[in-house]
């Protein structure tokens, strides 16, 4: 036993000599979500240049569609010490207080001549990474929308003052009437050239309801006011342009033929009008700069003033993360002037050496932005007299409400906004769906914040409590059995040898089990304490959620693929067992899809089942069919999974093989003398003496059925529309995206008890056709 | 065979390059580079064989191909002057191929009845200089020179004037073909001994602190090696590895003399040399290599393309080395763990021997999922998230398929031999590890190889658990690469063909075990 003297001295050496060695070896600053981006690449290195003790680690892990693994590196207590975010995203990440308030930085630095500050944003940018009061993240760049216009298309149209100079539309009625007048058809009234598509490009039902003075959520951020009547009336207005275009089947069925990059509608005179980001100018500017186009706001209802609204991206700091003060000096840095200029050039320098105009992105921060003009932007033309415009814009702009169900918001309001134009609703009942989905959310949210915490001390006494019944239990167990004599010396070899597993049981298994059931009786997001809650996660799963039901479904159809997989599996072992000659190698053949890893051959099946190019449509294709989109479409996903699944049951068959084997060969010379054809000596003999093999692989199959993730999770996320949102494919999501971990925990008990009880009406249902020889 | 398809196409997939992966016509057999003495050339198999169009009945065809082909020809040795083309005879074919697959697709039905003659001239008609220009840069394959930029750290071109190029035995002159935005040299040279040399001289720029080099530059998809070296008043460098000439377009080459920061970036370091020859002074010399090579070498070079891409963008040493270390770690603990716990339930008697091994059986019913929450949090408390610790250490506590299977084999064994050793006074420890463990050993193999499947297979627990690229395993780093290169197929089969040869090697040399493990429980794996 080391005495408290000697730790004394110990401890603050090994300390000492810990801090000796860190001021030697340079800071690790690891950041994510960083772009493949020239100019920030220039602006790291003259970061590490100047800070020459702080080495940066940048990757792109982290970004929108990677929520998961940041969340799961503020909860294992090893996030980023920096992360490029959505700022769209930033209230729901500082709801669940992953991010680090960041006012008493700004604070401190106030004066000096590289602080951070606030007022040096435009009002869009800064408001949105404010959530309850408090700052969680810096604005990086941002974006506005306006209506871009085909000069000659217009003035082909005659939209043309007196002066011949185009007029473009200025009020939602006007564009209207333009949108169907520049609309052209063939013979056949098919749509050519279409005058304006009120949601392609970028403005979504939120640039109308703005426009139109509607809101999304009270001032106090607790009610959704999606179906307020201002956001009502842009819908109807959305629908009735729509509607005017000959409706929403065929203008979208016209647009299901837009491309991207050089091809762009807009670009190649196919679309006349659209409403889109200062992004576009960029596409302009490299595919097509002899385009003629103009840009103004986007058009108002009459008598109201032009608005637009923003988005883009911000630099937080992750709760957890282990250099905060270095982490502040990145985010300080890459918001100087001097960043800005030494990003700008390189950036510019990038485009100039493909021998494209430069069009800078807009930064957030104003004083970032107008250097960048003045300094970067092209000198004249179009796009100077553009980018000005967009500039120009940002202090009328407005930015999507920062709430934790924003997110939800958006799905809800994408949703609506389909019903209503293919008029499945009304726009009324159409928002009044959505709102009341967001509000629902929103009162859970409300709720969750209030609960008492589980007792931990009353936790931790009932736990100890359990232990030392069991303890008491096992030594009143073992006493009474423990053996005398020689005996004894090999039960104490026994307990020895069986600990490692003993063990583990307990630290790995048992535990986690009790806890597992501990938890799904409460609410836990690993960052707060635990809250109980009784039953409401069960109660909520089964009566609440039909994404659960959904999944459940999901899973379910995958369960057909056990049989078929069964039979094939049954059927090449039959071939191969008759067969002699060459069965190494075929059954080789037939087994080695099942040692490719799961993400090799997912891969795999993501090419041969690709759309355009991959083997199984080219295959079809060549007998004159046209494949589906397999993975693509919500019809075909499942079925893909399936079809891949089956590329696997070599595994199974070499089962069937042992299986087949196991048949004595004297029951078919016998049946073969009573003359029995091949198929009764099939389901004479055969099937019967398998059916213990069948058995077992209907309950295996089952299992693994229930049990599927790698496949979804990457070929199709989940996607698309949930269809392939399998069970453990939510109970993932919910424990390690949302950080729901006790309605995860409860979803792995019905996970639980559904295969259990599975297995056991297969166990009861066994004896009556499953056949065991004597 | 259908089992064998996915996997073939796979194998085939990597040694493509993106025209046959995305042409339109299903193809199972990756093309051989055209190797081309000299340079420029006519690919000619740059077109696929024009075909009848479903649209057209047979016997239309029969006399509108001849008629389509002599139109096509016609029109494109009209419009060459205007496209800036001077054509040769040889590309005959394949510039009517390459037109007709250029209007093509815009015909109608009603475009392609009435009079051969008419229909193909009128076919004809509808070609402009554009689509010649297309078609022609797509066939005649060639090295260009473009400019030369020399960038400093701020990425700015710190050399205005414009280099004058020397070749050593070729010829170097401006491009008789006008293709449209095209400028820079054409080089015509033939196979020599000694590689292709292009000299330049710049004045010195040792003082504005060069970064890199970046040279826009045609290839003619020949698949030679271009080289560079550069000698400055200061010393010389090389190119650490070369470029090759596979891509038939234009390019900017960079070469560097920082190693590039990430490894998406293709930027080619440049390496101290050492030389002979003396440079001349306060100027520096660029000389650009092209290198010969032979048919083999070049269809090695183009089959191998995916490959390399795929290992410089994955990290996939990193990852293979992580992965790697992951199943040794495991397979260790699987095997000592559970041969230890499968002799004790196998052949020692002790108390509630029995009661623990129907629960040890009955843990393998429970779903892994629910005890997936907990076990992150014990990792998290126990500051294991982001180790591969987590990933390794639950094997050296055994798993209950294993002990299972261990046991089953245990029990197949007669004792005699044990009660032998017993009466020598072997300890339960020396009957464990100097009788039972080498009777085992079969059954043992089997465990390994269960094993390492699925170490190497694992994701999920990698997904959860890991997040920093230094620590990432082969499963997870292959889908965050997917991720980021989703149509990037070559390089993605070439990839998951890596990943996947370890596992069929095991597989090949350890078949015999593998086969028994399954057999004897039953179980998949």
């Amino acid at each position: 036993m080391l005495s408290t003297r000697a730790l004394c001295v110990i401890v603050p050496s090994v300390l000492l000599l810990r801090g000796l060695a860190a001021a030697d070896e340079p800071i690790e600053l690891v950041i994510w979500g960083v772009w493949n981006r020239e100019g920030w690449r220039k602006c790291f290195d003259e970061f590490e240049r100047r800070h020459p003790n702080i080495r940066l680690i940048t990757s792109a892990t982290g970004g929108r569609m990677d929520e998961q693994k940041l969340m799961c590196g503020i909860a294992g207590g090893a996030p980023p010490d920096c992360i490029n975010q959505d700022r769209f995203s930033v209230g729901g990440w500082a709801a669940r207080g992953a991010f680090l308030p960041l006012d008493k930085f700004i604070e401190r630095d106030r004066g000096r001549p590289d602080a951070v500050r606030p007022e040096d944003f435009y009002k869009a940018c800064w408001q949105e990474v404010v959530y309850e009061g408090r700052v969680y993240a810096i604005p990086i760049n941002t974006d506005d929308r306006a209506l871009y216009y085909n000069e000659d298309l217009l003035r082909q149209a005659g939209y043309v003052d007196a002066d011949g100079n185009v007029v473009p539309p200025r009020t939602w009625e006007e564009l209207k009437e333009y949108a169907v007048r520049l609309t052209e058809r063939d013979a056949n009234g098919k749509i050519i050239r279409i005058g304006f598509i009120p949601n392609y490009g970028n403005s979504w039902l939120y640039l109308y309801a703005w426009q139109n003075g509607g809101e999304f959520m009270s001032p106090d951020g607790k009610r959704c006011t999606l179906d307020a009547p201002e956001n009502v009336a842009a819908l109807q207005y959305v629908t009735d342009v729509y509607d005017a275009l000959g409706g929403a089947e065929e203008v979208n069925g016209f647009a299901a033929s837009f491309q991207t990059g050089e091809l762009d509608p807009f670009l190649i005179g196919k679309v006349a009008m659209v409403i889109n980001g200062n992004w576009h100018l960029e596409a302009i500017a490299r595919y097509k700069p002899d385009l003629h186009f103009g840009v103004v706001p986007a058009p108002v209802p009459e008598g109201r003033k032009p608005i637009t609204w923003s988005g883009g991206f911000s630099w937080a700091i992750p709760r957890g993360a282990r250099h905060v003060e270095e982490a502040w000096e990145f985010i300080r840095f890459m918001n100087s002037l001097e960043a800005a200029r030494i990003d700008s050039a390189a950036e510019q320098a990038y485009a100039r050496s493909w021998g494209r105009t430069y069009v800078p992105w807009m930064y957030a921060n104003r004083r970032l932005n107008e250097m960048a003009f003045a300094e970067f932007a092209p000198k004249s033309g179009r796009l100077n007299r553009y980018l000005r415009l967009f500039i120009d814009l940002m202090p009328h702009s407005r930015f999507r409400p920062v709430t934790p169900v924003g997110q939800l918001l958006w799905d809800e309001h994408v949703r609506a906004m389909d019903a209503a134009i293919y008029h499945k609703q009304t726009p009324q009942d159409a928002l009044a769906t959505g709102a009341r989905n967001v509000q629902r959310q929103l009162d859970l949210l409300a709720q969750a914040r209030s609960g008492r915490p589980l007792n931990r001390r009353a936790v931790a006494g009932v736990a100890l409590l359990g232990a030392v019944a069991l303890l008491v239990y096992a030594g009143w167990f073992f006493k009474r059995r423990w053996p005398v004599g020689a005996m004894r010396q090999e039960a104490r070899a026994g307990i020895a040898f069986a600990s490692p597993w003993l063990t583990g049981f307990v630290i790995f298994t048992g535990g986690p089990v009790v806890a597992s059931l501990v938890l799904s009786f409460c609410r836990y997001d690993v960052l707060h304490p635990p809250v109980f809650i009784g039953v409401e996660n069960y109660r909520t799963l089964l009566f609440d959620d039909p994404l659960f039901w959904k999944s459940l479904g999901n899973t379910w159809f995958m369960v057909l693929g056990v049989p078929i997989g069964m039979a094939i599996g049954l059927g090449v072992a039959m071939l191969l067992n008759s067969a002699v000659r060459g069965l190494t190698i075929y059954r080789t053949i037939y087994y080695m899809p099942a040692i490719v890893p799961t993400v090799a051959s997912s891969i795999l099946w993501m090419w041969v089942l690709n759309p355009q190019h991959g083997l199984i449509n080219r295959g079809l294709a060549a007998l004159g069919i046209a494949g589906p989109n397999w993975l693509t479409s919500a019809e075909w996903a499942k079925p893909s999974l399936i079809l891949m699944g089956l590329w696997g049951v070599g595994q199974g068959m070499i089962i069937w093989l042992a299986g087949l084997k196991g048949i004595p060969e004297t029951y078919y010379e016998a049946a073969a003398i009573d003359g029995a054809s091949a198929v009764r000596r099939f389901t004479s003999i055969t099937l019967p003496m398998l059916t213990p093999y069948i058995f077992f692989s209907t309950i295996m199959g089952i299992i693994g059925t229930f049990q599927i993730f790698n496949q979804a999770y990457i070929m199709t996320q989940g996607g698309p529309v949930d269809s392939t949102l399998f069970l453990v494919y939510y109970l993932f999501n919910n424990g390690f995206r949302y950080f729901k971990m006790g309605y995860a925990s409860a979803l792995a008990w019905v996970l639980f008890w559904i295969i259990l009880i599975l297995t056991l009406i297969q166990l009861k249902l066994a004896p009556r056709w499953v056949h065991y020889e004597q | 065979m259908l089992f064998a398809f996915p996997f073939v196409w796979l194998v085939t997939t990597t040694f493509k390059g993106d025209e046959e992966i995305f042409s339109e016509r299903l193809n199972w057999v990756p093309r051989i580079p055209w190797y081309a003495k000299s340079s420029p050339y006519v690919d000619q198999r740059a077109y696929n064989p024009i075909q009848r169009p479903h649209k057209v009945s047979r016997e239309m065809w029969e006399r509108l191909e001849p008629a389509l082909r002599v139109a096509l020809w016609r029109r494109a040795v009209e419009l060459a002057p205007e496209a800036g083309i001077v054509l040769l005879a040889e590309a005959r074919e394949q510039v009517t191929r390459g037109l007709w697959e250029q209007v093509r697709a815009t015909l109608s039905a009603e475009a392609l009845s009435g009079n051969p003659q008419q229909v193909a001239r009128a076919t004809a008609q509808a070609i402009d200089a554009d689509m010649l220009s297309t078609v022609w840069a797509h066939i005649y394959k060639r090295v260009m020179l473009g400019t030369l930029r020399v960038l400093d750290e701020a990425n700015k071109n710190i050399l205005e004037e414009k280099v004058e190029w020397k070749a050593r035995h070729g010829r170097l002159a401006p491009n008789e073909t006008k293709l449209s935005g095209e400028e820079g040299l054409l080089l015509t040279y033939a196979d020599f001994s000694g590689g292709e040399a292009l000299t330049t001289y710049l004045p010195d720029l040792t003082e504005a602190r060069v970064e890199r080099l970046a040279l826009s530059f045609h290839d003619d998809e020949s698949w030679r090696h271009v080289h560079l070296l550069l000698i400055t008043p200061t010393g010389a460098y090389r190119s650490k590895h070369p470029f090759i000439m596979g891509n038939g377009s234009w390019q900017d080459v960079t070469w560097t003399f920082r190693p590039p920061r990430d490894r998406r970036s293709l930027e080619i370091t440049l390496v101290r040399a050492k030389v002979t020859s003396q440079p001349t002074s306060h100027q520096w010399v660029l000389i650009v290599t092209i290198s010969p090579t032979s048919p083999l070498r070049a269809a090695f070079d183009k089959f191998a393309r995916n490959y390399r891409e795929a290992i410089r963008y994955v990290p996939f040493w990193t990852f293979a080395r992580n992965s790697m270390v992951l199943v040794v770690l495991n397979i260790a603990g699987q095997l000592f763990a559970c041969s230890l716990v499968a002799y004790a339930f196998a052949r020692l008697s002790w108390p509630g021997r029995d009661v623990i091994f129907v629960v040890l059986l009955s843990t393998m019913m429970l779903p892994p999922q629910v005890t997936m929450v907990p076990v992150f949090l014990i990792v998290r408390k126990l500051h294991w998230y982001n180790t591969l610790t987590p990933l390794w250490l639950p094997s050296f506590f055994g798993s209950a398929f294993f002990i299972f299977l261990l046991r089953q084999f245990l029990m197949t064994i007669p004792r005699d031999l044990e009660d032998a050793a017993k009466i020598d006074g072997c300890s339960y420890f020396g009957l464990y590890w100097r009788i039972m463990l080498p009777l085992i050993r079969p059954a043992l193999a089997a465990v390994a190889i269960f094993q390492f499947l699925g170490s190497w297979n694992d994701f999920m627990g990698p997904l959860i658990y890991i997040n920093d690229l230094r620590l990432t395993p082969l499963s997870l780093g292959l889908f965050q690469f997917q991720q980021e290169h989703a149509a990037e197929w070559g390089m993605l089969m070439a990839g998951s063909l890596l990943m996947t040869l370890p596992a069929i090697a095991i597989f090949f040399v350890a078949q015999k075990y593998f086969i028994q493990g399954i057999t004897l429980t039953g179980i998949k794996a």
